[in-house]
């Protein structure tokens, strides 16, 4: 049996549905045994692997339970614009962001960003790339008239706001008139893939998972080209409701930050791939909303 | 001289047997004739043609008619040297040649007679050239498929099925053999020039990943060679699409009837005046990813969810 493009997204969308149902069935269980015993939930947005994603994570959220003595839940976002949703029905408590989500979500609905990962590169933030195959000839923005774009999701600083913003500086105003393609892939890595394919001729997404990528594979850096590279966002950065008690909010802040001066604590942040956890603030996200506003993108306009 | 003189009038003599013995059909007013090389029956270039096909009679002007002279020679130079100069001599209005050693034969003819390829392995590293020439070929990354097979299993050896007698299949080979160096994986080269060499496979072949390249001899032969590495629980890939059919674990192609159609526009530019010299060639990029779950299932192997995600097909 051959299975298309559109079923073949069905049945991997039904596998991905079983994996979401079953972690959901366990958080939306969660979420209304929260209010009595005190957890929180907390959501996750998907990665490109969310098998490698939810057990990292796990780990993260045994510690934070056994540290603040109330249980935390996780639960993994279907896509990146989802948080919103949740969010505006109340169905979570605060989620790992990644810095458009994050941004949206201080400004929509007064999140408190809370603290940010370091990455074992020692950065906390990330950078968008445009890139293309190195072969493909393309060397600036006009050489890509009439060529195909992948973006990651409408809902992500690197693999599109950032990408949209820099087309709209290059004089690009109508994006679905100068390609000849453009669509969303999902994830970072995914777009990735597509342009090493030649699936698409241009490609947008963050330097962590691009770098990610040529750890495991040497050989794909020199395949790509970088055409651009945004200024650094945060990466990732959890942040919580601002109708969680100050106290609570201070503890959670104090653990993470904290996560490095014990045995356990560091055990927790290699599993998690991280040095340590560094505060974050307001301020962090000004960048992009100055971006959305180059891109000609309405923030608002995504709850 | 003696040679050289014996040689011009030779040529002549044999294109005129050709027409003798094979009764082509020759161009007439209202009809354009149009010669086509295809090595073998080769699955991707019949694709390829039938597009090609659909798309010039969509771009002919009514009342004017198309005669195709369809030719399906053995891939090996001989015979390709044969059919070109068949169809030189039968005068044709246009040659169409699918891969790269039907191409380099018509190429070879030195004939006036205008040539459009399609199905070219990255025809900027190939010498298809000329000034009667133009067509269009394709190019697909090797370096994903090697990637895709080292998700699906640890490599430390890859062996890579080409045939001798093709040139774009040799380069493949050779591309693979750099990028293996580069990562310090082991190459073996298997060469398949005819029949006989399959039935020396089985015993040449131990396990490892195979990558099949786009060749119409290996391809003719793919029946007998994937049940050999399915019995050695290899997984192999290549870049023809209709091998997955067969058994083949994955594919990376560039889909065949864009190629087609892309040949068909060029080809009506230059029957209704356009030179070839004055058409660009072009260079296919954009490809398409089958994963065969029911081959991996048949040799131990479960595909990575995130492999499943990128693939364009899935056959389960």
């Amino acid at each position: 049996m051959i299975v298309h493009r559109a079923t073949k997204c069905f049945a991997a969308g039904r596998l991905f549905l079983l994996v979401f149902l079953c972690l959901t069935a366990v958080t939306v269980q969660a979420a209304q045994v929260s209010a009595k015993t005190g957890g929180l939930l907390i959501g996750i947005e998907p990665e490109h692997n969310i098998f490698d994603q939810i057990e990292r994570y796990r780990h993260l959220a045994g510690y934070l339970s056994d540290q603040l003595g109330l249980k935390i839940r996780l639960t993994i976002m279907s896509r990146y614009g989802e948080v919103i949703k949740r969010f505006k029905s109340r169905q979570l408590d605060g989620a790992f962001l990644s810095s458009f989500t994050a941004a949206l979500g201080i400004k929509e609905f007064q999140l408190e960003p809370v603290a940010s990962p370091v990455n074992l590169a020692g950065k906390s933030t990330s950078r968008g790339y445009i890139f293309v195959r190195r072969d493909s000839g393309i060397k600036t923005v006009e050489d890509m008239r009439g060529k195909s774009f992948v973006f990651v999701d409408p809902a992500t600083t690197e693999g599109y706001l950032f990408p949209m913003a820099f087309l709209r500086r290059h004089g690009v105003q109508n994006q679905d008139k100068f390609f000849s393609r453009c669509w969303f892939s999902g994830s970072h890595a995914s777009a990735l893939f597509a342009v090493l394919d030649g699936r698409a001729d241009i490609g947008a997404a963050k330097d962590t998972v691009f770098n990610k990528q040529i750890t495991s594979d040497p050989s794909i850096k020199s395949e790509l080209r970088i055409i651009a590279k945004s200024p650094p966002v945060p990466e990732v950065t959890l942040c919580l409701r601002d109708d969680i008690p100050a106290g609570l909010r201070r503890r959670i802040r104090s653990v993470l930050l904290n996560m490095g001066n014990t045995a356990r604590g560091r055990q927790v942040l290699k599993k998690f791939a991280a040095l340590r956890f560094i505060k974050a603030n307001d301020s962090d996200f000004a960048l992009i909303s100055n971006m959305a506003q180059e891109a000609g993108i309405t923030m608002s306009d995504y709850k | 001289m003696k040679a050289k003189a014996s040689r011009t009038l030779c040529r002549p003599l044999l294109s005129l047997l050709f027409l003798f013995v094979f009764h082509l059909p020759s161009a007439s007013a209202g009809t354009t004739l149009i010669g086509v090389v295809m090595p073998d029956d080769t699955p991707y270039y019949s694709a390829m043609h039938r597009a090609f096909v659909k798309e010039l009679k969509s771009l002919t002007p009514t009342g004017q008619r198309l005669n195709i002279i369809m030719q399906r020679p053995f891939p090996d130079p001989i015979a390709l040297s044969n059919t070109a100069r068949k169809l030189v001599a039968a005068d044709v209005n246009l040659i169409v040649a699918y891969g790269s050693p039907a191409t380099l034969a018509v190429i070879q003819e030195k004939t006036d007679i205008p040539l459009v390829y399609a199905g070219v392995y990255n025809p900027e590293a190939a010498a298809v050239k000329g000034k009667n020439v133009t067509g269009c070929g394709f190019k697909v990354p090797l370096t994903s498929i090697l990637r895709y097979l080292k998700s699906l299993k640890r490599i430390s050896r890859l062996s890579v099925i080409y045939s001798s007698l093709e040139e774009d299949s040799v380069r493949q080979a050779d591309e693979l053999e750099r990028l293996t160096r580069e990562q310090h994986i082991r190459l073996t080269k298997i060469n398949i020039k005819s029949r006989r060499d399959i039935e020396k496979l089985d015993s040449t072949i131990d396990g490892g990943a195979f990558f099949i390249t786009g060749s119409a001899i290996v391809n003719s032969f793919i029946g007998d060679i994937i049940p050999m590495l399915q019995e050695k629980m290899a997984p192999s890939a290549g870049i023809f699409p209709d091998q997955t059919a067969a058994g083949v674990t994955l594919a990376l192609y560039q889909p065949p009837a864009e190629q087609g159609k892309k040949a068909a526009e060029m080809a009506a530019r230059i029957l209704w005046g356009t030179g070839p010299k004055n058409i660009a060639p072009a260079v296919l990029r954009d490809t398409e990813l089958v994963v065969n779950l029911r081959a991996a299932h048949k040799i131990g192997i479960n595909f990575p969810i995130h492999l499943i995600v990128e693939a364009t097909k899935v056959i389960k």
